[in-house]
């Protein structure tokens, strides 16, 4: 494997620690899969009536997943979709997230049938995310690989190759299908583990997990590091393992839709291309590295495949991306992430069913009156700036809630600072853990994360009910808009002033339909 | 080297490197240079080379955060506080082709 720098690679740190990195990273693909670490189940209750649902339908999926051939499967999962169709509350939620995305490209009958196809990919998609995991990864060698000669093409130069993709079709099966031929992968993304505790019983996790060891996709905090969306390496701004990875001459799969850390970390970095008409908000670190390094990004995607094969999964890699390589470093990596929207749109275009999408709204939805839920970071100059906006309909509750680590504890006076701002907690306010077990507000040290519950009136003091210890690290904000400045891109919720930027994503739930980036056009 | 030396090092570099071709020829010490766009990860990763070769500091994974490169005064504190919690390692004359 070729360990030489690129020129432009001459500031590039190379020490022991890129080699520490990496080899934190196992090479062995043939490794037995971890299984179930240890976390804390501290104050879990042992068992609960829902254990009398749960345990049988994860004992029926461990016989479905023991004895049925993964075709069958897959099959299943697709019926599954087809009934889901039927339930109109889904049916809505589906055609109304299509319309907002695909808008005024697709008249109702195009809509109907890709939002039923969606449905059935759905089903089928939370089977591929673990299906590496049931059987050794039974049937895999169905799967159809296309553009294979291009990876082996990119990686005979020995710089490595980025495989270019987007939360689109079966993202979480690029790894494994090239694992399972013989391929060092890496999945590049969100690594961080244990964000929620587990919401099982002590019985249900030892049934779900120890007895009958069934894939851990639904838990993030205890999936196996093989399940395809799991990633190896963390995106962010500590390159040196990505690097340390493609001068191994290994692949990394990387998803150029921007995740909510990079928003947050670096919110003025992402860029927005269209899509359909549709901005879509795209990270650069890929292009950067690839322009640097002179590694070739390869746009790759898993799709629906008619082509009468048992699972009907294909793995397609394109040509390599003509990457621009010039002194302006913007521009180059612009273009490049121009180049690779194109061929994400052709493949839109050709699997519409597969788009993962998610409601977007704008901020120009909002509402005075709008409950919002708010999750983002409060700045030292008081603006709580948002990562996500989820917009819900006015009649969505009335319930209130403040998230922020905690700044000072008063216990004599009964106050304590969340958000920079000082709030008296009643008598009756019930203070808990984690796990809803009763604490006293002595008990909770200043810094820990605190999520409050309670009633705001409109002009007056948040009075919080009930108070608890939050395993997230996100100051997060839920109550009603107070006011909207849309040209200003702020609004007002629980007296906070909260900004919203280019990489604020927002959700709406109302059912107004509306298309992202508009607002800003004026349109 | 003092703290005004580092800093000045520290936006030859970053202008040179990364701002020329937006038309900046100087840099506020305080300006977000993450948040602006100026700088993305990669470049975060050359400032760390930069730092290592020429100012003789050794950049932890850990220190690689966003808060020590988003202002030429946070990279400089970086320096700074690595300096003084290392034995003395002398910086290489001039800059790395």
């Amino acid at each position: 494997v070729s360990q030489q720098h690129d020129r432009s690679a001459a500031h590039l740190p190379h020490s022991s620690a890129d080699e520490d990195r990496a080899s934190r990273v196992t090479k062995d693909t043939d490794a037995p899969l971890p299984h179930a670490p240890a976390i804390a189940l501290a104050g879990h209750k042992i068992v609960e009536t829902k254990d009398l649902y749960r345990l049988p339908v994860w004992v029926g999926r461990k016989v479905l997943y023991t004895v049925l051939p993964v075709p069958h499967l897959f099959r299943l999962a697709r019926a599954k979709g087809r009934i889901v169709w039927f339930i109109p509350a889904r049916r809505r939620r589906v055609l109304s997230r299509l319309e907002r995305f695909f808008g005024e490209t697709k008249d109702d009958a195009d809509l109907r049938r890709i939002g039923q196809r969606h449905l059935e990919y759905i089903a089928r998609r939370q089977l591929a995310r673990v299906w590496p995991e049931i059987r050794g990864f039974s049937g895999h060698e169905s799967c159809r690989v296309e553009g294979i000669e291009h990876l082996d093409a990119a990686l005979a130069a020995g710089k490595g190759a980025i495989l270019a993709t987007m939360h689109f079709g079966y993202l979480g099966l690029i790894k494994p299908l090239l694992r399972a031929r013989g391929y060092t992968v890496w999945f590049v993304g969100y690594t961080g583990t244990g964000r929620r505790v587990p919401r099982s019983t002590r019985l249900g996790l030892f049934v779900h997990t120890r007895l009958l060891r069934l894939p851990l996709v639904s838990r993030p905090e205890l999936r196996s590091p093989d399940a395809g969306v799991f990633a190896d390496l963390q995106a962010g701004i500590n390159l040196r393992p990505l690097l340390a990875a493609l001068n191994a001459n290994d692949v990394l799969v990387v998803a150029l839709d921007t995740s909510g850390h990079h928003a947050r970390e670096r919110p003025g970095s992402v860029r927005p291309i269209p899509v359909h008409g549709t901005n879509v908000l795209f990270a650069p670190g890929a292009m950067s590295m690839a322009r640097t390094l002179d590694a070739p990004v390869l746009p790759t995607f898993v799709v629906d495949s008619n082509d009468g094969s048992a699972i009907g999964i294909r793995l397609e890699i394109c040509p390599p991306l003509a990457l621009r390589q010039s002194n302006r470093r913007r521009e180059d990596l612009d273009t490049g992430l121009e180049r690779f929207a194109a061929v994400f749109e052709a493949y839109l275009g050709k699997y519409p069913h597969l788009f993962h999408c998610d409601g977007a709204g704008t901020i120009a939805e909002l509402r005075v009156g709008d409950r919002v839920k708010v999750k983002g970071r409060l700045g030292e100059d008081g603006i709580f700036v948002a990562l996500a906006v989820k917009i819900r309909p006015a009649a969505s509750g009335t319930r209130t809630r403040l998230r922020g680590a905690i700044e000072r504890v008063d216990e004599r006076s009964k106050v304590i600072r969340v958000l920079d701002r000082d709030i008296p907690v009643p008598a009756a306010c019930r203070v808990a853990d984690h796990t809803g077990k009763r604490i006293s507000l002595g008990d909770v040290a200043v810094g820990r994360m605190l999520e409050l519950t309670g009633t705001s009136p409109a002009q007056g003091r948040f009075v919080p009910s009930r108070i608890r210890l939050w395993p997230d690290d996100w100051d997060a904000l839920e109550g009603t808009v107070q006011s909207v400045d849309a040209n200003g891109r702020t609004f007002q919720v629980l007296g906070f002033t909260v900004a919203t930027t280019e990489a604020t994503k927002v959700k709406d739930r109302t059912g107004r339909v509306t298309r992202v980036g508009r607002s800003d056009d004026g349109e | 080297m003092t703290e005004a030396q580092i800093r000045e090092k520290l936006r030859a570099f970053v202008v040179s490197t990364f701002l020329l071709e937006y038309g900046k020829d100087t840099v506020d010490p305080d300006e977000d240079l993450l948040n602006s766009g100026y700088i993305d990860s990669m470049a975060v990763m050359e400032t760390v080379g930069f730092l290592e070769e020429t100012l003789g500091v050794r950049v932890d994974d850990d220190d690689i955060v966003a808060e020590n490169f988003r202002t030429l005064r946070a990279m400089t504190e970086l320096v700074l506080t690595k300096r003084a919690g290392a034995p003395d390692v002398p910086e290489r004359r001039g800059t790395p082709a």
